[in-house]
């Protein structure tokens, strides 16, 4: 029920900035498969890891999926171009294989117009020319929770466990570690697709070299996705399409569901294939050590300069202030009116209450000062 | 609502309200203006005799801790500061119900002591063949004294509000309402009153004409036959389901005689008056059972008698357009016990 209002200057008064906020998304190994698991609990079983009956993916939660204080951090899941030397219908789950692969493509590379077909992924920045093609990826879409309006360029790095699989901690007594090395917030080294702005994801206990042959996936930033070649956990071999990791999953993640089993080990070209997504998935789980990347948030904001001048605003119609019709803070006529300032309301035309901002301690106002309070409003 | 942390740096919290966020979904959020409130501070303790010196006046005011933002309208800037011109003003209005004997006589109704309440009475609706105040006459302490009649403006039945200086120090004359109040803009010429209005659908106050003056007798005498109605109402900024209407403010001509100054006989307000008005009001039509069953209470005795009432609770604000002085009234809309 304000009853003096202040017009603010549209041009002296308001003004509108953008600022990008940044965070740092840590992700450890033990949240992805340790936390919530462990020796007594089957790989695949943990509490904050959630497989659906289609078993296309699987989704990440930072504590047990069934609590509302569960946040869903990120997905898994795989797939290979129907190109794919792996592609055949006796595989386990080969068109659902196919469908991701194709979704992914589709949302992120679009078609080719030549061949009348989704692009392939690539491991450099260059998608029409065709080299250091990943016929067979490994996808990681963030939450949106983490990444926010996008994964902050050059701060992407993922590292991954090349070991033997069965035994604590022995997948990660050989690691590789992935960072988008040449990707710069400038827009250096980046390229560019219908998915948005993405970045090369290099070895880098290797060298960038002209031939990208350190190179193994790439990140997309606005989308918040990484595609990761399976040859990434080939480390014997060169070349993207080569899989080499005799033992990348054990028998426990070659069940053809989402239910415990066991069966032979396999290395990579075999979980791609013959094993079922989630079960790749798991093991793939089992070999994340560490994700981290720093997040942007895009704050635009209005700021309202609200200027209390001199003569202005040193009465109050708060009950208080007066007592038998006298301003109880004076004690003749020429002693100044104070009042002191706790909200501020800012209004439409028409006088509605739009927002209102509420100051942390009274702020004395008086006819001697003039104060001016800077109202921001983040959209 | 928590405290804000006052602990460092003065921060500043700001939200949305919900009308904010409705503008910006319906894409003409605009903010044009601004407007300064000061609900937490109580005024009382700033200390004018502290001895350790002026440093110190104010030092309880300063340490009063603030609520974080509200979203709702109702809760933003109840009071608010207000900007005058001068800084040499040591009065500022005041807003009183006259509920003196004098006035009752000509008219004005009271609280009720037992309910705290001011009735006000639908007698379009009866008991056997006696309408609602007739009825509820008997029942209560003040009889009549206490009973607004719904939609009646004829040998009217009011609310008497006064504004102006309620001190002592200074003489109710013509001279000083014009140097602290007239000359300073501190004069009603209108009032908004502030009614629930799924609950009352018209505002009645004076016509032009009304006086309220010393007469040759000197005696206080209020010139108020009828009263006019007012259904024109805009939807109200600052209180969920109310509506505002206006009335006029008729400037008081009860000034003191020469010699004894007996005018606070017939005034709430001891100082310069400023401005009066009266008021009823007109319940609306629409009411059914339902909605006394929903927002008030069904079939309640309100005294020794065995009658019965159907009634509900209402609080009205009356304003001072000019010096933003507000009295709440609280009413309750009374009928006869109805089965429908």
């Amino acid at each position: 029920m304000a009853v003096s209002y202040e017009p603010l200057n549209p041009n002296t008064d308001v003004t509108t900035t953008r600022t990008l906020l940044h965070e740092v998304i840590p992700l450890t190994g033990t949240i992805v498969s340790g936390t919530y698991g462990g020796d007594a609990v089957a790989l695949g079983s943990e509490g904050n890891i959630k497989d659906y009956s289609h078993g296309m993916f699987q989704s990440v939660y930072d504590y047990p999926y069934l609590s509302s204080s569960a946040n869903h951090i990120f997905d898994v899941t795989l797939g290979f171009d129907e190109s794919s030397a792996l592609s055949s219908s006796a595989n386990t789950q080969n068109a659902k294989k196919i469908a991701i692969y194709n979704q992914f493509s589709q949302v992120l590379l679009g078609y080719n117009q030549t061949s009348s077909n989704v692009e392939i992924f690539e491991s450099d920045l260059d998608i029409t020319d065709d080299n250091r093609q990943m016929k067979e990826c490994l996808f990681i879409p963030f939450s949106r929770l983490l990444s926010k309006d996008q994964i902050k360029k050059g701060t992407f790095t993922i590292e991954l466990g090349t070991g033997a699989f069965a035994g604590a901690g022995l997948p990660f007594l050989e690691r590789i570690k992935l960072q988008d090395l040449s990707a710069s917030v400038d827009g250096s080294g980046i390229g560019t697709a219908v998915g948005g702005e993405y970045g090369v994801l290099y070895d880098t206990t290797g060298s960038i070299s002209s031939s990208n042959s350190a190179s193994h996936g790439v990140v997309f930033y606005q989308a918040g996705i990484v595609v990761l070649s399976a040859s990434v956990f080939n480390q014997a071999a060169t070349g993207p399409d080569v899989f080499g990791l005799a033992t990348f999953a054990s028998g426990t993640c070659t069940q053809t569901g989402s239910t415990a089993g066991t069966g032979p080990a396999r290395n990579p070209d075999e979980a791609w294939k013959l094993s079922a997504i989630s079960g790749t998935c798991n093991a793939i789980r089992h070999r994340l050590y560490n994700i981290s990347y720093n997040n942007s948030t895009e704050i635009n904001s209005t700021i309202y300069f609200c200027r209390m001048p001199v003569n202005k605003f040193n009465y109050s119609s708060n009950p208080t202030y007066t007592s038998g019709s006298k301003i109880v803070i004076k004690n003749e006529q020429s002693d100044l009116p104070v009042t002191y300032v706790t909200t501020i309301g800012l209004y439409s035309s028409n006088n509605e209450l739009l927002a209102t901002a509420k100051l942390s301690e009274p702020l004395k106002k008086d006819p001697t000062n003039e104060i001016t309070l800077r109202v921001r409003l983040d959209y | 609502m928590a405290f804000l942390d006052n602990s460092g740096d003065i921060i500043l919290d700001a939200v949305l309200t919900d009308v904010g966020r409705k503008r910006m979904a319906a894409g003409n959020f605009r903010i044009v203006k601004f407007a300064l409130g000061d609900d937490e501070i109580d005024y009382g303790l700033y200390d004018k005799t502290n001895t350790n010196g002026t440093a110190y006046y104010d030092l309880q005011i300063m340490q009063t801790p603030i609520l974080e933002a509200f979203s709702q309208k109702n809760a933003a800037i109840n009071y608010g500061l207000v900007s005058y011109a001068r800084n040499d003003l040591l009065y500022l209005p005041t807003i009183l119900q006259n509920t003196g004997s004098s006035l009752v006589s000509q008219g004005a109704i009271k609280l009720d002591p037992t309910y705290n309440v001011h009735y006000l009475a639908d007698n379009t609706k009866f008991s056997g063949n006696d309408n609602t105040a007739t009825l509820l006459k008997a029942d209560i302490t003040n009889g009549l004294d206490s009973i607004l009649i719904s939609n009646y403006g004829g040998s009217p039945r009011f609310i008497f509000v006064e504004t102006g200086l309620n001190t002592a120090e200074l003489s109710s004359n013509s001279q000083n309402q014009n140097s602290y109040l007239l000359s300073v803009g501190l004069n009603d010429s209108r009032f908004s009153v502030e009614c629930d209005k799924r609950f009352i659908s018209a505002v009645w106050g004076p016509p032009a004409g009304a006086n309220f003056s010393m007469d040759a007798n000197n005696e206080g005498v209020l010139s108020l036959s009828t009263l006019t109605s007012n259904t024109t109402s805009t939807t109200s900024r600052d209180l969920q389901n109310y509506s505002k209407m206006f009335v006029a403010g008729v400037t008081s001509r009860l000034y003191p005689p020469t010699g004894n100054d007996n005018t606070s006989i017939y005034s709430a307000i001891t100082g310069p008056r400023g401005a009066w008005t009266a008021l009823s009001f007109g319940i609306n039509a629409s009411l059914t059972l339902s909605d006394y069953q929903r927002y008030g209470k069904t079939a309640q005795s309100q005294g020794a008698s065995s009658a019965t009432y159907d009634y509900i609770d209402t609080i009205i604000y009356v304003r001072g357009v000019s010096t933003n002085v507000v009295l709440q009234l609280p009413i309750r809309i009374i009928r006869a016990a109805q089965t429908s």
